[in-house]
């Protein structure tokens, strides 16, 4: 069988230059290949990058927001803003014969309370990038073919 | 034929394979040629990242109990991308609408040449709020519908007007306690820096610094954005309600006796905490670039640090207390009070010019008495006994409270250039020495507090990185003995409640105090026709919690003159209202709830 198969390959050419054809051509096929995954992998990692981008710009603005809204809150709770309104409800200053004073044993007395939070110290940090998003598919190879563990960054 | 086919196919592969290996050889050449590398490091800089300056958010500033008096908020930048402009008349004309926008200057801006050497954008107005931000945004959108893409040139297009965020120091309440606060240049936004009070003594805790930072444009570098700590914020020792009472009756007073200024400190005798500090002229700190106009002159920003008076007889606690405590003289000792007492040539009188016979301790307290407070410091302690005991109160050192602007006058002592014999008689009851007036407060808080003065302070905490820490209280020196301070608490107790000063007394507390009147010094002497009149008190004697310094400057001696009838009356207005805000029962009542509050800890 096997020499029926050389028999019929020496006695047509056509079918030697369509197998030397594909020797030539498997590797252009094969960078084809690589290239055009390179190419997703690159376009997959530009869209992220912009996003990063996009939620970090998102992420100031907010900050700003916040800030913006807490001193909002601090101007319509000002000290003028609310004598003007316990007046409108009625209320006017009392003096001290008119009050009556009791002992209250658990009473922890009056506490700090922050009307507005404090800007965070961003301690935290910001994202941490997962690697994948910086590193080329040549990194990407290179990592998984020749790293020991699977030590791919976790974000 | 089969060879030459072959062949034919060996040439073709040898020579595509030549091709292949010439242009992967190309491809590492230039990769690392010098040229390559020079060149891609100039893109690098100039397209791959775009340095930005950024500026931390400056930290709150509360009140002690959490009212935000300094925060942030949200303005806008607009500006002229130039690239975009499409009719820069139009961009003028809107935005000349808005105050303090001029429309040549906007007219110019918009009009510059794109590209240029530098003209890529251009700034017409800053520190926008949202409203006027919305306002632009929908006739941007308008005129967009009317115009699109700003093709016709005779129709109006803001294309090329573009408007940034960014946050702007903020005091939602206006005024209040602007003295203290100080102010952050906000308008400078590249340079800006805190001035005066708490902005500028904690600058640096409140603002981290501005950071450059390289922001990637290339996507596939995009980088962790550098962590920038947000600057602290600091809960101050001063309580909203108080303060805001305080000064509406220094406000009042300062109208009623149309005095030059007032200045009001409530302090916590105990462990420094200022709960209030007035003085006038108080500035909108929203407006803060007014504040030159305002304080005309060499008027201080806050006279409670800043300006250094003659405290006239308030002072003579202090003498009293350093004779009581040194033992140069007793309790019960007996004083002759003549009507005038002679001194190296110079002679001091009393208040009225006359004569008040014999006098003991608390006599000469409660009337007030020059000579006696003179004959005290002269005859009984000598001058070294004297200036070490007020170097110890601080007269003549900072307090070093934690406020901006901290101003003293020195104190001359012996041996000292401008120091004459007649400055020991003098000195004594408060006339040719200058104290500021918080020098003066801390100083009586020392009697107030069993003989330890403590610093005065108005941050209570530090929020930093979501952490809360508390300052802690510290002493700053021990000038008199607790006897002494007790007994000085009972001669000014009885001594306000039989004295001078009586129009201070709050009904239901005992409260230890001295009235002051000086005369103002002039290039040649003194003026005895303008008088500088304070009062200070503290409160409930047993135990003090609050302490009060008036200090009234110049007030129309027709309408008065004395301490006992200007000042004394401010300090009972504060102090009876304070004692509410404050949740000090009336004294009897307080010691019943003591008593039931001990027999209930006993029980349980």
């Amino acid at each position: 069988m096997a020499k029926q198969f050389v028999q019929a390959y020496k006695q047509t050419p056509r079918r030697k230059q369509i197998q030397r054809l594909g020797l030539y051509v498997l590797p252009v096929i094969t960078l084809g290949t690589i290239f055009a995954l390179y190419l997703i992998f690159s376009a997959q990692a530009a869209t992220a990058g912009l996003e990063i981008h996009a939620y970090l710009d998102a992420k100031e603005e907010l900050q700003r927001t916040i800030a913006n809204e807490n001193t909002q809150l601090a101007w319509l709770l000002s000290n003028t803003n609310m004598i003007k309104r316990a007046e409108e409800l009625g209320f006017s200053q009392i003096s001290s014969s008119n009050i009556f004073y009791m002992v209250l044993p658990s009473y922890p007395g009056r506490t700090v309370h922050l009307t507005s939070p404090a800007p965070d110290g961003n301690s935290e940090g910001d994202i941490v990038l997962n690697s994948a998003y910086q590193q080329s598919l040549g990194d990407f190879l290179r990592d998984l073919l020749f790293s020991n563990s699977n030590d791919e960054a976790e974000p | 034929m089969k060879y030459k086919i072959n062949a034919r196919l060996n040439l073709i592969g040898a020579i595509c394979s030549f091709i292949v290996i010439v242009i992967i050889f190309q491809l590492f050449r230039i990769q690392n040629s010098e040229q390559y590398i020079e060149l891609s490091e100039k893109a690098d800089q100039t397209y791959t990242y775009e340095k930005r300056i950024v500026y931390p958010e400056r930290g709150n500033i509360y009140d002690r109990w959490g009212h935000l008096l300094a925060g942030n908020e949200k303005v806008y930048e607009v500006g002229v991308l130039l690239q975009y402009v499409k009719n820069a008349k139009a961009i003028a004309d809107t935005l000349s609408i808005i105050p303090d926008v001029n429309y040549e200057k906007a007219f110019e801006t918009a009009s510059l040449e794109y590209g240029n050497g530098k003209n890529i954008y251009g700034i017409i107005a800053d520190f926008l709020p949202s409203g006027v931000i919305d306002a632009l945004s929908k006739i941007k959108e308008e005129y967009e519908t009317l115009n699109p893409e700003g093709e016709d040139p005779d129709l109006p297009s803001l294309r090329g007007m573009v408007w940034y965020p960014h946050l702007q120091r903020s005091y939602p309440e206006n005024t209040l306690a602007a003295n203290v606060l100080g102010f952050y240049k906000f308008r400078d936004r590249k340079n800006g820096e805190g001035f005066y009070g708490v902005e500028e003594y904690y600058d640096d805790i409140l603002s981290g610094p501005p950071v450059t930072v390289e922001i990637p444009l290339d996507p596939y570098m995009i980088e962790e954005t550098p962590t920038l700590p947000s600057g602290a914020s600091l809960v101050l020792t001063i309580d909203r309600e108080i303060q805001a009472m305080v000064e509406e009756k220094v406000d009042e007073a300062v109208e009623y006796y149309k005095a030059e200024s007032a200045t009001v400190i409530v302090l916590n005798p105990k462990n420094g905490e200022i709960l209030a500090m007035v003085s006038q002229p108080r500035i909108n700190l929203n407006q803060y670039w007014i504040f030159e106009e305002e304080l005309k002159d060499t008027t201080p920003f806050n006279r409670a640090i800043s300006e250094t008076y003659e405290p006239g007889s308030v002072f003579k606690i202090l003498t009293m207390a350093a004779a009581l405590d040194s033992e140069a003289i007793e309790l019960d000792e007996k004083f002759s009070v003549g009507q005038y007492f002679e001194y190296y040539g110079s002679y001091i009188y009393n208040w009225n010019r006359k004569s008040w016979g014999e006098q003991d301790v608390l006599g000469c307290l409660q009337h007030s008495l020059n000579v006696c407070l003179a004959k005290i410091a002269v005859e009984e302690m000598k001058a070294d006994t004297f200036y070490s005991y007020m170097q110890a109160f601080g007269i003549g050192r900072r307090t070093n409270i934690d406020l901006g602007g901290e101003e003293i006058w020195p104190l001359s002592v012996p041996g000292d250039d401008g120091w004459y014999p007649i400055n020991l008689a003098t000195n004594s009851f408060g006339q040719g020495v200058a104290v500021t007036p918080i020098q003066m407060a801390t100083a009586a808080s020392a009697i107030a507090n069993g003989g330890k003065m403590m610093k005065p302070h108005v941050v209570k905490a530090i929020i930093d990185d979501g952490e809360y820490y508390e300052t802690s209280p510290q002493v700053l020196s021990v000038p008199i003995s607790e006897e002494t301070a007790d007994l000085m608490n009972t001669l000014l107790t009885k001594s306000l409640e039989g004295g001078e000063g009586s129009l201070a007394l709050v009904d239901g507390y005992h409260i230890a105090g001295k009235t002051g009147t000086a005369e103002v010094p002039v290039e040649s002497g003194y003026d005895s026709s303008l008088s500088n009149v304070s009062f200070v008190g503290w409160g409930p004697v047993d135990d003090p919690q609050f302490l009060v310094y008036v200090w009234i400057e110049k007030p129309d001696p027709e309408i008065g003159y004395w301490g006992s009838y200007v000042a004394a009356p401010v300090f009972h207005d504060i102090v009876e209202e304070l004692v509410v805000m404050l949740n000090i029962p009336p004294d009897a009542v307080r010691q019943s709830l003591y008593a039931a509050g001990s027999s209930h800890d006993q029980t349980d």
